[in-house]
């Protein structure tokens, strides 16, 4: 006797619960990005709302204007896979990874009086947890599988009689080779049953070895071993923010999906949780970390999310949350003695620690090594990370820096220009530290840019002027005002 | 200080250049400039487009390219004569054509690793300096600005290597012929390579050249310049950096601004007019000839021309009319007198070719006006029987822009495909070895192209980049939304900091050009070389070449072109012709009769699905209204749906007035004795191009040069500046005239509508032949026709099911695809029964269809098994042919066979197929799949061929559709009433002059419903209407004149699998 637990759409529902989705709202999932992506699967109310497999995003837009458009997240589909297993690793001891959305479990020996009500339990439990899952009972893993597809979800079909439970359903039910659909789809052979009046030796020379194995599919296949899926060893769950969250209640969310699937896992190997360490990964700068030491090793996932939500309300973070990790300590329930002196803080170290500190004081975008920016306009650059090497030197220019070095007045000194009469050259200019008669001008230099942006346009054009009195200044007009940007040795 | 500009490049650089050839133009006679020269980086395609804006501008427009060497330097050349000009041609010509060798160039440039490299077909020009060398004579070069061989060198080495250049350069050009360029774009830094430029020249006796290295015409361009540069680095504009321009100075600037810009310098400023005045090139010294034809010993082009066209009116008419003979005459007179007896021969020569080798050929345009292009069979159309006027096609007064006589206009309609290629190829060959090329096809900015390139440099994601394109699925039809409400639905919000950009520079970039394509049918030939005359580049197909000069740019340097067009339905009338000679009814073009009743009465209920021409959604809404009942009036039919004269009000008028809705006038009473002779035939409405020209020669007193212009104008979609100019013209000319202003206003008015659009008279005489022609054999010969359509498709605005579905409803018996009777094409069985093709078979190789039918020639097929065995047919070919029927002959049914051509050998197992059969004569063992059904063959029909020959899969869905009405039951309804239609979308359009509504044909068992929605109700609906295969419609009934149309309300998908996603004929 095998149970399969068996999650329909799964890659859409690891997606949803992922997320505080509404269920009530029409989403779908495409296969990708793409501009030529289709959709895969849609929920209840897309698929109410006409949206199907097949279906290009304006197509589906063209259906239902509502539809929360979905792109298969691996990372969501890890975690809801792994407490599918957890879940079935609390109905047997041998377990098998079949499928993304498929734990098979090995029941053989158990009693089967009370299999049904085991099995229905791990479905709700999933369902709870977001994971639509439907539960079969049956001779074979294939058998249990077909039961558990053929079911809706919450419910558990045991197979009795195996030839009525087979004949109506669909030929896709026993994976035909992709190279035999369309040959199956021409002979009208749409159900496991018309294929089973097919002579099977005909079929053979049709079809040859996949056909015969598909045929031994529509009968129900055979018992075979489960390739067991090791017990968990390490107790960890990650989570990569689509969006950066700024508040608690997304955290919150998933915390619990965390907690939710790492109880369940302590649980299947009889372990339960010392301590707890939570790192948040932050849009600027670097993460947030704390570990918290338990009274008491528990697998309760209420417990856990108690002590994770205590530490969040007080925590204001510089930025956004971009991601967040998990890690459980395992331990026997109650045989670890907690240390007389231990804390929960912990120490920072190194230069990476330093830098951290250094970056709390001065703020995350001032820290760094200032390089020239890419760009014509004077005096901008960007802070690069601090490279842990020193960089080669380069090759000398084939032309020598020119002219002067300039002293920039940090910022600009405002000036007042006077205009001889039917000159467009300054004659006189003032500023708060000096004033005089312009001897000379050279120029002008103009430069501009971001010009596609309002606040990244930037227009600039000036003059090196000489005063009568001594000195070699820039003057700079830019925003409709003058300055004198600095002094030449 | 005078001071003229002599490099700047235009947006035929190719992302090096951001504005028109007119803008340049334009801002040059703004800025003062008496002359220009336009020095485009490897090519000469944007100078006759500066030469006519120039000129128009008064100023004097130089000639010279940016040439780039093979040590990835650029050299900037002028053009001082014809000799030099002619060597710059060829010159870019050689070194684009010659293939370079990957391994010896220079890798691309840091900033620009995506920059064509050798191997590419479409790279620069990578001359060497040995080419650069041998053709130095008559060009003038400068030492060019920052990417010049000195400067360039200069910044890299410095100034001994900077040197070496320059004497590299003098000795190429000698002193007289180089000049130091110096240019300041007002960026600090600049004015030390100036002091290294200036001290070079003077150590080395050379003249310092200001220029101003423009690349825009005004400073508002920049950003346009900046987007270039992301695109030709591809990078964004902010990951750009100091890759992008310094600041907005490459612009044109005045005299006066370039004095005081180089004030230390005036000798620099000085040179430009003493070096403009060395220049002695334009354009308008081409020395283009159009090449000789060959006559016998002793006999001129003249008389072999009077020979060859009297014996052709003699082929054509037996006894020659005094009356013809006498035109004749008159015509050769004139031809000769031009000097285009050549010409004319070379036409005829082409036809005699494509008919001695079997294929179609029609000369359409105003040729048709011509006796003697009747007489030579260039022709279709007696001009004498329809009272057309010589004069239109050809007379003195017929002068280009500049004053040459301009080359008559025949373009030649060829069957589409393979027969057209041969007389490509044969005009190719004729005048080898570089004789003739494709004209070019300039390709713009626009549209969503242009909002997805410019996204990109603005850094906008792909996926709102595609969003906005699906948005806009189904080509860039006309919009009734603007720009900012459309990227708005693609999410980008009008208030994004950068929306505003990207609304701004796809204004700016419209129409610029993007590339250099190859024109579908456009060559042009010349006397020896063409590469004296313009440069000549590979394009993009193998084998061939391309000229950098589109058909306007020639035909406006009086370059003469022979435009070879591919029309679809002239293969398919060839094909009719053949079918019908081979079962003993051999028809040819000419011999239809003519005036045919019944022919007409079908264009008059519109019965015209798969005819030439007039079996467009509009068309056949228009016919039951116009009635055509004889050629002209089909000519006229197929001229008054078009854009022009339905935006001139025009269509309408002329419907009413021969229903006798409205008095028949001649555009004003001041004026109608001298328009009614020119407007009598069209009932007092100005239809035809040439009446347009007719009336400003007779109204306004334009001479044929002015008449020739103001036709051009109109022709010229580029410019409407010259269309403005030449209607200001025209309305001056009529007021100094004394017409009064309603006068003025209705010529003005018309012709404006015909910009683009304007419909000559014998263009419309010889396409309304092709359609009559069609429309006759659709009637009479309705099996071969259909046959024909078949086997060319894809043609014309319906796709095989629909042409299937209408020849059924005519009584037609279309048979399926079988092996036991099929050949590779459709064929005719019977007077009234097609058989399909297996070219309709999807996934069925020619090779392989054409080896079913010469097996069969050999022998019938006894059995599926025999079949099988003698045909070399793959697996999935096999099931493609069971499954859509065509071993029904050889199997119980289609399933039968699809189980039975499973169990033969499989791909590789060639030993079954030479051993014997086990037993010849054993039955096939019995299959034990059911038969398809009903539904089940239509859809194995829709997916296998995409026709059936059975039920319209609406028939199989009518029972579930009680409220729908059928497209025929549409005449028994009421005016105005609320009711539904459905069926599958066969046709989506969005006429530019519709203002925004659409039409929409749906397809049903019974024929075609005709649904219009407004445009509101569009965009409330676009992607249901745009992406659904059947639509459900619910609207009121609108029937005029027996044209009816669904007002649509409602607009649902259909969503019944059964039916299949046709081929919709969308937004053409």
């Amino acid at each position: 006797m095998f149970a399969v637990l068996h999650i329909a759409d799964f890659p859409l529902h690891a997606v949803l619960r992922s997320g505080p989705f509404d269920p009530a709202r029409p989403a779908a999932l495409f296969d990708g990005n793409g501009k030529k992506s289709r959709v895969t699967a849609a929920n209840a109310a897309g698929r109410a709302a006409g949206v199907v497999p097949g279906l290009t995003a304006p197509q589906a837009v063209a259906r239902c204007a509502a539809l929360a458009i979905h792109a298969p997240r691996p990372a969501a589909e890890s975690e809801a896979r792994a407490l599918v297993l957890a879940t079935a690793l609390n109905l047997a001891p041998v377990v098998e990874d079949t499928a993304p959305g498929v734990a098979t479990a090995d029941l053989r020996g158990a009693d089967p009086a009370r299999v049904d009500a085991a099995a229905r339990a791990a479905a709700a439990y999933l369902g709870a947890a977001g994971l639509p899952a439907a539960a079969g009972v049956a001779r074979t893993p294939f058998l249990a599988l077909l039961a558990a597809e053929s079911s809706a979800p919450g419910a558990v079909t045991r197979v009795d009689d195996e030839t009525a439970f087979l004949a109506p359903l669909p030929i896709e039910a026993a994976a035909p080779p992709p190279a035999l659909v369309p040959v199956l789809a021409a002979w009208g052979v749409r159900t496991l049953g018309a294929l089973h009046t097919l002579p099977r030796a005909d079929l053979t020379a049709r079809l040859g070895a996949e056909g015969l194995a598909l045929a031994g599919r529509a009968r129900g296949d055979e018992p075979r071993p489960l390739r067991a899926h090791p017990p968990p060893r390490d107790f960890t769950a990650t989570h990569d923010l689509e969006e950066p969250v700024a508040t608690l209640e997304p955290l919150l969310f998933l915390l619990r999906r965390f907690t939710e699937r790492l109880a369940l896992e302590l649980r299947a190997v009889r372990l339960a949780a010392a301590g707890l360490t939570l790192t948040l990964r932050l849009e600027e700068g670097p993460g947030h970390a704390r570990t918290f030491r338990l009274p008491g090793p528990t697998a309760d996932p209420d417990i856990l999310l108690r002590a994770l939500h205590t530490h969040l309300e007080s925590l204001r973070t510089d930025a956004a949350i971009t991601g967040l990790r998990l890690d459980v300590e395992p331990a026997r329930p109650l045989e670890r003695q907690p240390g007389l002196f231990e804390t929960g803080l912990r120490d920072p170290h190194g230069f990476t620690d330093t830098l951290a500190r250094v970056s709390a004081l001065v703020g995350a975008g001032h820290v760094g090594t200032p390089q020239p920016a890419d760009t014509h306009r004077p005096d901008s650059t960007v802070l690069a990370p601090p490279a842990p090497v020193v960089p080669p030197p380069e090759p000398e220019p084939p032309h020598a820096p020119w002219g002067p070095p300039l002293r920039r007045f940090r910022p600009p000194l405002p000036a007042r220009l006077e205009f001889a009469a039917g000159d467009r050259r300054p004659s006189y200019v003032w500023t708060e530290r000096f004033a005089g008669e312009v001897a000379a001008v050279r120029g002008p230099w103009c430069a501009s840019g971001g010009w596609w942006q309002a606040d990244l346009a930037w227009s600039r054009t000036e003059w090196d002027i000489a005063l009568a009195g001594g000195g070699l200044y820039r003057l700079l007009r830019a925003d409709d005002a003058w300055f004198i940007e600095g002094e030449y040795d | 200080m005078p001071y003229v500009e002599l490099h700047a490049r235009s947006a035929f650089s190719f992302l090096r250049g951001a504005s028109s050839p007119e803008a340049l133009a334009e801002a040059a006679a703004a800025q003062g400039l008496a002359a220009m020269a336009l020095l485009d980086r490897d090519g000469l395609a944007g100078v006759p487009r500066f030469h006519g804006a120039a000129g128009d501008a008064g100023v004097r427009a130089r000639v010279g390219a940016e040439v780039t060497l093979a040590d990835g330097t650029v050299l900037p050349l002028l053009a001082a004569n014809r000799t030099g000009y002619r060597n710059l041609c060829r010159l870019i010509t050689g070194a684009k054509l010659t293939p370079r060798d990957a391994l010896s160039a220079p890798p691309p440039p840091e900033e620009n690793p995506h920059a064509p490299g050798p191997g590419d077909r479409k790279r620069p020009c990578l001359a060497t300096w040995e080419e650069v060398a041998a053709h130095a004579e008559g060009l003038v070069a400068l030492t060019g600005d920052e990417e010049g061989p000195v400067r360039h060198a200069w910044r890299r080495a410095g100034a001994a290597v900077a040197g070496e250049a320059l004497a590299r350069l003098e000795r190429v050009f000698g002193r007289a012929n180089l000049y130091v360029e110096v240019q300041r774009h007002r960026r600090r830094g600049e004015e030390r390579e100036i002091a290294f430029l200036r001290d070079l020249a003077a150590a080395r006796g050379l003249p310092l050249l200001a220029t101003g290295g423009v690349a825009y015409a005004t400073p508002a361009d920049r950003p346009v310049a900046d987007v270039f540069t992301c695109l030709r680095l591809h990078t964004t504009l902010d990951a750009a950096g100091r890759r992008l321009s310094a600041n907005a100075q490459r612009h044109i600037h005045s005299p006066t601004a370039m004095a005081e810009r180089f004030a230390d310098l005036p000798a620099a400023v000085e040179e430009t007019t003493r070096l403009e005045a060395r220049l002695e090139f334009t354009l308008r010294d081409l020395g283009y000839r159009f090449p000789d034809f060959p006559t016998p010993p002793g006999k001129t082009v003249e008389e072999l021309l009077r020979e060859v066209t009297h014996a052709g009116a003699r082929a054509r008419h037996g006894t020659v009319p005094p009356a013809l003979t006498a035109q004749l005459e008159r015509e050769l007179a004139l031809i000769a007198r031009l000097g285009f007896c050549g010409y004319f021969l070379i036409v005829w020569d082409i036809c005699r070719h494509a008919r001695e080798q079997g294929i179609l050929v029609q000369g359409r345009g105003s040729a048709a006006n011509s006796a003697a292009c009747h007489a030579l069979g260039i022709t279709a159309v007696d001009p004498l029987r329809h009272r057309l006027l010589f004069e239109r096609f050809l007379s003195e007064g017929r002068v280009g822009r500049d004053g040459r006589p301009s080359w008559p206009d025949i373009d030649l309609d060829l069957p589409s495909g393979e027969p057209r290629e041969r007389i490509i190829q044969k005009v190719y060959a004729d005048h080898a070895p570089r004789g003739a090329a494709m004209t070019a096809n300039v390709i713009t900015y626009r549209g969503r192209g242009a909002v997805r390139e410019i996204g990109k440099a603005l850094g906008f994601g792909e996926d709102t980049l595609d969003r906005f394109s699906a948005l806009q699925a189904g080509g860039d039809f006309p919009e009734t939304l603007e720009l900012r409400r459309r990227l708005t639905l693609a999410g980008i919000p009008p208030d994004h900091p950068r929306a505003e950009a990207l609304a701004r520079l796809h204004r700016q970039m419209q129409g610029l050009p993007r590339h250099l394509g190859q024109h579908s049918g456009g060559m042009i030939i010349g006397h020896g070389r063409l590469d004296d005359i313009m440069p000549l580049e590979h394009a993009t197909m193998p084998g061939r070449v391309v000229a950098q000069w589109d058909k306007d740019d020639c035909e406006d340097l009086g370059i003469v072109k022979v435009d070879l067009l591919g029309l679809g339905m002239m293969a398919a009338l060839q094909e009719t012709f053949r079918i019908g000679g081979e079962r003993g009814r051999p028809l040819e073009l000419a011999a239809i009769p003519p005036d045919d009743p019944a022919t007409y009465a079908a264009m008059q209920r519109a019965d015209t699905i798969g005819v030439f021409q007039i079996e467009s959604r509009a068309q056949m809404a228009s016919l039951p209204r116009l009635r055509p009942a004889c050629l002209y009036d089909v000519a006229m039919q197929v001229a008054i749906v078009r854009p022009g004269p339905i935006v001139g009000h025009l269509a309408h008028p002329l419907i009413r007035r021969r229903n006798g809705l409205e008095p028949v006038t001649y555009i004003d009473p001041s004026v109608d004795h001298l328009a009614e002779p020119i407007l009598r035939r069209t009932l007092g409405v100005i239809l035809f191009q040439e009446q347009m020209l007719e009336l400003a020669m007779t109204l306004a007193d334009f001479t044929g040069a002015e008449a020739e212009e103001l036709r051009r104008a109109m022709g010229f979609t580029k410019d409407t500046v010259r269309l403005q100019r030449a209607l200001a013209r025209l309305c001056a000319a009529l007021r100094a005239k004394g017409r009064n202003e309603a006068v003025v206003k209705r010529i003005s008015e018309s012709a404006l509508s015909f910009a683009a659009y304007g419909f000559p008279e014998s263009h419309a005489l010889s396409f309304a032949l092709l359609a009559y022609a069609s429309t006759w054999l659709k009637v009479h010969r309705p099996a071969e026709f259909l046959a024909s359509l078949l086997n060319h498709q894809p043609m014309g605005f319906y796709g095989p099911a629909t042409l299937v579905q209408d020849a059924r409803r005519h009584g037609l018996r279309v048979r399926p695809v079988c092996v036991a009777a099929s050949a590779w094409d459709s064929t005719v069985e019977a007077d009234d029964a097609v058989r399909l093709g297996l070219r309709q078979v999807n996934g069925l190789r020619e090779t392989a269809g054409r080896g079913i039918a010469a097996a069969r020639t050999e022998r019938p097929f006894t059995s599926l098994d025999d079949f099988l065995r003698r045909t070399p047919l793959q697996a999935a070919e096999r099931r493609a042919l069971a499954a859509a029927g065509a071993l029904n002959a050889l199997a119980p049914h289609r399933r039968a066979a699809l189980w039975q051509v499973e169990a033969a050998w499989k791909d590789g197992d060639e030993l079954f197929r030479a051993a014997p059969a086990a037993d010849e004569t054993a039955p096939p063992a019995e299959s034990p799949l059911a038969a398809m059904s009903l539904a089940e063959r239509v859809r194995a029909d829709f997916d296998g061929t995409g026709v059936t020959t059975g039920a319209h899969p609406m028939a199989l869905v009518r029972a579930r559709l009680p409220e729908a009405w059928r497209a025929t039951d549409l005449t028994l309804a009421e005016e105005g009433a609320r009711l539904t239609v459905a069926g599958a979308v066969i046709c989506r359009q969005r006429p530019g002059t519709a203002k925004g509504f659409l039409f929409v044909s749906l397809e049903d068992e019974t024929g075609i419903a005709n649904v219009v929605v407004t445009p509101q109700l569009f965009e409330e609906r676009r992607l249901v209407i745009t992406q659904e295969p059947a639509l459900r419609v619910t609207g009121r009934l609108q029937n005029r004149h027996g044209v009816i149309h669904v007002k649509a309300e409602v607009i649902e998908a259909l969503g019944e699998p059964a039916v299949p996603a046709g081929a919709s004929h969308d937004f053409h």
